[in-house]
């Protein structure tokens, strides 16, 4: 048996950072003091890395999901460091934005990565100057219209590829995984609704506590 | 209002982030720029034709069985045994792969190899390189089963065995792990998972043999059966980096692409034909740039039972296939030439024919006997190799007979070995030489 390379390092830390972030989310961890979650954050961080068997929890996860994209890693690195710290601040704006550019994106490659048609998107992720000049604009897009958080996780993702953070050598795969779409979707979907549903009853989401 | 000092920190982050992005995308585009350019494919040797010293089968009937040498490669029985795959190792020994088990995707399923010494005409015993066991603790991953590999001799001389692991699902669920040897497959470095999809790394699958390109990097043929079911080609650097793939097909009906390199330009891909609208015809489809850009698949001339073939260049530019040449059977396995680039196909060889009547409808006890018989042709244990036999081969309709998922290589001698599975219970060895080829085709 040979011993992890970097990239196994690597992907097994950031499930097991995403196993950590799953329990500190969950509703009676939440009440808990900010020392003992970041206590039961360590824990399950180490136990998750611990082979049980012949293998660690995290490497049986990774088995199924993979390794973790770096937009995943943001966002629940900054809701953890959240629960924990009280920092960064919730920018609702700049979030939306960041799932509003993940879901695009997942509509975008995977019907087709997956087989709908001939052309492939997912191949632009092997060093396409467009993919990555385009990636480039809409960071600093985002930049100058202070959605810092989709700028950073464009960068860091970029980042990453640049210096083959995982086994992966694709820039899709740094970028977003089907967890994240997922929740981007799945989160966005019923934002919308609340919406529509203030809207039918004639006031909009975040306007009913408002004082008036 | 907000405090001088607080508004300081927010526009330091501010521009942290933008400096962030310019370091960022600045080393990105860096890494574009030296990526590395699309390259002509190399086309294989174009050395040694004629009568090899290495008592190749030249006779027509040599061909149909593979004579009294013990041309089985596999030995072990009661087992699942399939998907075989060669690749010529150094002083012309010829190493065969393949996976076998309890049942195919059953846990215990090991992919196995053994050694031909052509002169002597045996193989050695087989031995195991690799399990789920000891792949999920190379690649860190939970691994469900392993399936299909094909070896590949990369341009720095390494021996390179890719193979199909799955974590998630069926087939459909596939994806590539990688492993290296340096001594011709006497001892393996860590296998390494190989990334090619990026909804989960879901349904890439292999089978047909990797071609090289001029700068050394290699193409390797790969299908999707998830949602889709089509065919890649792999662009590989080091041997587990993929660094471009282009598709070959789209839809639900091409499987398992073997590619046929005519010049550094041009190539003939042929595939499985896994779709429901008959003539059941295996599809093709060409490049000619390299391999950037494919044209539609359509149906070539040849039949196809949605079943695997493989295929190579000869050193004149003719090209052999092996394939179940029938639209509904596996119970025919041929060998065919195109002298036209694959437009036209003739029959050269029947490898195996069981599609005659007296093959048919047989009885528990006349299958039995008939594949004792056939197996104590080349094997002093016919009634074990029945056993197995008629342990994988018994459906409803009764009885059957399959020869399937051919691999052919043409060694630097200038002979031809093929395997191919032996209804789903061996791995079976046929070999021919040049002259027996020529004389086949005129």
């Amino acid at each position: 048996m040979s011993g992890p390379t970097f990239t196994d390092l690597t992907g097994l830390a950031g499930v097991a950072l995403a196993l950590g972030a799953t329990v500190l989310a969950l509703p009676g961890v939440r009440r808990l003091t900010r020392p003992r979650r970041g206590a039961l954050l360590g824990a399950v961080v180490i136990l998750a890395l611990i082979p049980i068997g012949t293998l660690p929890v995290a490497a049986a996860v990774r088995g199924v999901f993979g390794d973790l994209s770096i937009t995943t890693l943001v966002l629940l690195g900054s809701a953890m460091l959240r629960g924990l710290t009280g920092w960064p601040p919730v920018n609702d704006r700049a979030r939306v934005a960041l799932l509003g550019f993940v879901a695009v994106a997942a509509l975008a490659l995977y019907p087709m990565a997956l087989g709908v048609g001939f052309f492939d998107p997912y191949r632009s992720g092997y060093g396409s100057p467009w993919l990555v000049g385009g990636l480039l604009a809409v960071a600093l897009a985002a930049w100058f219209g202070r959605l810092e958080l989709a700028a950073t996780c464009l960068a860091l993702a970029t980042l990453a590829w640049t210096l083959r953070w995982y086994e992966s050598t694709n820039l899709w795969d740094y970028l977003l995984d089907p967890l994240v779409a997922g929740y981007a979707l799945g989160s966005l979907a019923v934002r919308g609704m609340k919406r529509a549903l203030g809207a039918f009853r004639g006031t909009a989401p975040g306007e009913i506590a408002a004082p008036r | 209002m907000e405090r001088p000092e607080l508004s300081r920190t927010r526009a330091a982050r501010r521009y942290a982030v933008l400096g962030l992005v310019l370091v960022a995308f600045g080393a990105g585009l860096a890494k574009v720029a030296r990526r590395a350019p699309p390259m002509p494919f190399r086309v294989p040797a174009t050395a040694v034709t004629g009568l090899s010293n290495s008592g190749a089968l030249d006779s027509p009937a040599a061909i149909v069985e593979a004579g009294p040498r013990g041309n089985f490669v596999s030995h072990r029985k009661l087992v699942h045994t399939h998907a075989a795959s060669l690749v010529e190792l150094s002083g012309g020994m010829v190493r065969a792969f393949w996976y076998a088990g309890t049942d195919e995707g059953t846990q215990d399923v090991t992919i196995q190899t053994a050694v031909l010494d052509p002169r002597s005409g045996r193989w050695s015993a087989e031995r195991m390189v690799a399990s789920r066991e000891t792949t999920q603790r190379d690649v860190f991953r939970y691994v469900k089963k392993v399936g299909n590999p094909v070896a590949a001799r990369a341009a720095d001389g390494a021996l390179w065995l890719y193979y199909v692991t799955v974590s998630l699902g069926g087939w459909g669920g596939s994806s590539i792990t990688a492993m290296s040897s340096r001594d011709d497959g006497n001892t393996w470095g860590q296998a390494r998972r190989i990334i090619t999809s990026p909804f989960l790394n879901l349904s890439t699958l292999v089978k047909g043999p990797p071609i090289a390109f001029a700068d050394g990097t290699m193409g390797l043929p790969v299908h999707h059966e998830f949602i889709g079911k089509f065919g890649e080609l792999l662009r590989i650097d080091a041997g587990e980096s993929v660094i471009d793939k282009t598709r070959l097909s789209s839809g639900r009906v091409g499987l398992q692409p073997v590619v046929l390199v005519e010049d550094a330009r041009r190539a003939l891909v042929l595939m499985r034909y896994a779709g429901k609208t008959r003539p059941n015809r295996v599809l093709s489809t060409t490049t000619a740039d390299g391999g950037l850009t494919w044209t539609a698949p359509v149906k070539s001339a040849l039949a196809n039972s949605n079943s695997a073939l493989t295929g190579l260049v000869l050193p004149d530019g003719r090209m052999l296939v092996a394939l179940n040449n029938t639209e509904d059977k596996r119970d025919v396995l041929s060998l065919v030439i195109s002298g036209d680039g694959g437009a036209t196909w003739k029959t050269v060889g029947m490898v195996e024919d069981k599609s005659g009547a007296e093959w048919q409808g047989m009885d528990d006890a006349h299958y039995a006997a008939a594949i004792e018989t056939l197996a104590r042709a080349t094997d002093s244990d016919g009634a074990g190799f029945a056993e197995s036999v008629k342990r994988q081969m018994h459906s409803p309709k009764g009885w059957s007979f399959e020869f399937s998922y051919p691999s052919l290589i043409r060694t630097s001698g200038g002979d031809f070995h093929l395997v191919y599975t032996w209804n789903e219970a061996f791995i079976k060895h046929v070999q021919f030489s040049q002259a027996w080829l020529d004389q086949r085709s005129k």
